[in-house]
């Protein structure tokens, strides 16, 4: 009997070639334990083994995964990870090859999603090729979130301050419960089929995981997939990221943000007329002066010729062209302060020194700005600036709503 | 001369006189009427923009009782 020879890495080829071709391997999760854990600063690859109560299994997370943690492994930690088991040939050792980690304890939900981002990112429904261009000059913004919440008054005050000839199309669905999965899913889908809306924004404020889990319904994704709209989405706070968030064609980080996005500055369209008008007078101005200076070439050849008729008929058109050639300066010097007197009001709109002057006052502690009784506490020291100066001021009772 | 009836239309045909300009076989008159209507459409649309307040309207999801 002859058995044949192999070498070392032929048979740890052969033992990785098996598992890759494994299809429970390629994509598993495993919750365990992280023991041995060694973060190499060089690379930024993270080494760890995973337990439980019987057994160990080496794992590997490489940097491009790693940047992605949304917290600091350590040892002793329980986690849920994503990724697949294969061999590290020089070694002979198998291992999980780790894309994604997550802390244990948060329970069904996270696998769930985890599971379904992976499954949605392999048909491609993340992909950046299905990404739509936002357009330039919006007329209609359909939004979707609740109709009361600081979503909806955040969208209204940029759009109003920025670009207020557009028009705001409000879809009201809850953002969170039970209901709120389909409520917005109908949503996207009836907005996407109003013909004149150009743009629609989805949003909710932040909350828990859980609040905003409707935010990673399956139906609700590839019915924003399926939209012909471009979508922005500005779902919680600028750390959360929801299912929709990534099918979308923009992510935002805020709703102010999305709205940003969504509309452009009324000064930089204004000035984009004047632009438009200052490049017609251009050109009707230099054909003024090829057409005046024909005119006069013909009238000094007329003269010189001293032939008298036509003569009478050339002055006429000298004349009238001079005349439209003054009316079109004055026209001009109207329009010069039409526009610097518009661009003049709406800078000064913009800017927050005419609020101030109306009694309004922007609160700071420690040099940043402070937006609500969230984060005050008693005895901390704030800067009420008047347009006129600042107010020293010390906090003695903080009340909410 | 026709009227505009919205900010949009205008902006499309001031695009429109905008590159019709540059046409070089347009005749004087025709250049003249095409510029002061441009000139016109500039100064709606400055005052659109100017004078425009945000609206809202709202699609509710109730409405798909009737389709």
């Amino acid at each position: 009997m002859s058995a044949s020879v192999l070498t070392v890495s032929q048979v740890n080829g052969y033992i990785k070639m098996l598992l890759a071709g494994d299809g429970h391997l390629n994509n598993v999760f495993i919750s365990g334990e992280i023991s041995n854990f060694n973060n190499n600063y060089k690379s930024g690859h993270l080494y760890f083994s995973l337990k439980d109560d019987r057994s160990v299994i080496r794992a590997v997370m490489f940097s491009s995964s790693a940047s992605r943690l949304r917290f600091c492994p350590a040892d002793g930690m329980k986690v849920l990870v994503c990724g697949r088991v294969g061999v590290y040939e020089a070694t002979g050792q198998y291992q999980v090859y780790v894309d994604s980690m997550q802390p244990e304890g948060v329970g069904a939900l996270t696998v769930a999603y985890e599971q379904l981002k992976n499954k949605l990112a392999k048909e491609g429904l993340f992909d950046n090729e299905h990404k739509k261009p936002l357009p330039q000059f919006p007329k209609k913004i359909g939004v979707i979130t609740s109709p009361t919440g600081a979503v909806l008054q955040d969208i209204k005050n940029v759009v109003s301050r920025r670009y207020p000839i557009a028009e705001i199309v409000l879809c009201p669905t809850a953002v969170q419960g039970e209901k709120a999965a389909a409520q917005l899913t109908k949503a996207v889908k009836r907005l996407s089929a109003v013909s004149d809306i150009d743009v629609i924004i989805i949003g909710r404020g932040g909350g828990s995981f859980e609040d905003l889990n409707c935010f990673n319904d399956e139906n609700l994704v590839r019915e924003i997939y399926k939209s012909e709209k471009p979508i922005i989405s500005a779902v919680g706070h600028e750390t959360d990221f929801t299912l929709c968030d990534f099918v979308s064609d923009v992510r935002a980080p805020t709703p102010s943000a999305a709205a940003e996005l969504a509309v452009p500055n009324v000064v930089q369209v204004l000035g984009e007329f004047r632009e438009t008008y200052l490049y017609m007078q251009n050109i009707v101005e230099s054909r003024f002066d090829t057409e005046l200076a024909d005119i006069e070439r013909l009238r000094t050849g007329i003269s010189v010729k001293k032939a008298m008729d036509g003569l009478e008929s050339d002055k006429d058109s000298i004349e009238s062209i001079f005349q439209r050639i003054k009316g079109q300066v004055s026209n001009y010097i109207s329009m010069e302060k039409l526009f610097t007197d518009n661009l003049a009001d709406k800078i000064s709109n913009l800017s927050p020194i005419n609020t101030l002057k109306r009694g309004y006052a922007c609160v700071t502690k420690n040099g940043s700005s402070v937006n609500g009784v969230y984060g005050v506490a008693c005895g901390d020291r704030l800067n009420v600036h008047m347009s006129d100066g600042v107010i020293k001021c010390t906090v003695d009772e903080v009340k909410n709503g | 001369m026709k009227e505009y009836k919205t900010y949009e239309s205008a902006k499309k045909r001031l695009e429109e006189i905008a590159s019709k300009l540059e046409d070089r076989e347009l005749s004087l008159d025709k250049m003249i009427e095409l510029y002061e209507e441009g000139a016109r459409l500039v100064g709606f649309c400055y005052e659109k923009l100017s004078k425009a307040e945000l609206k809202l309207s709202q699609i509710s999801l109730d409405d798909d009782i009737e389709e």
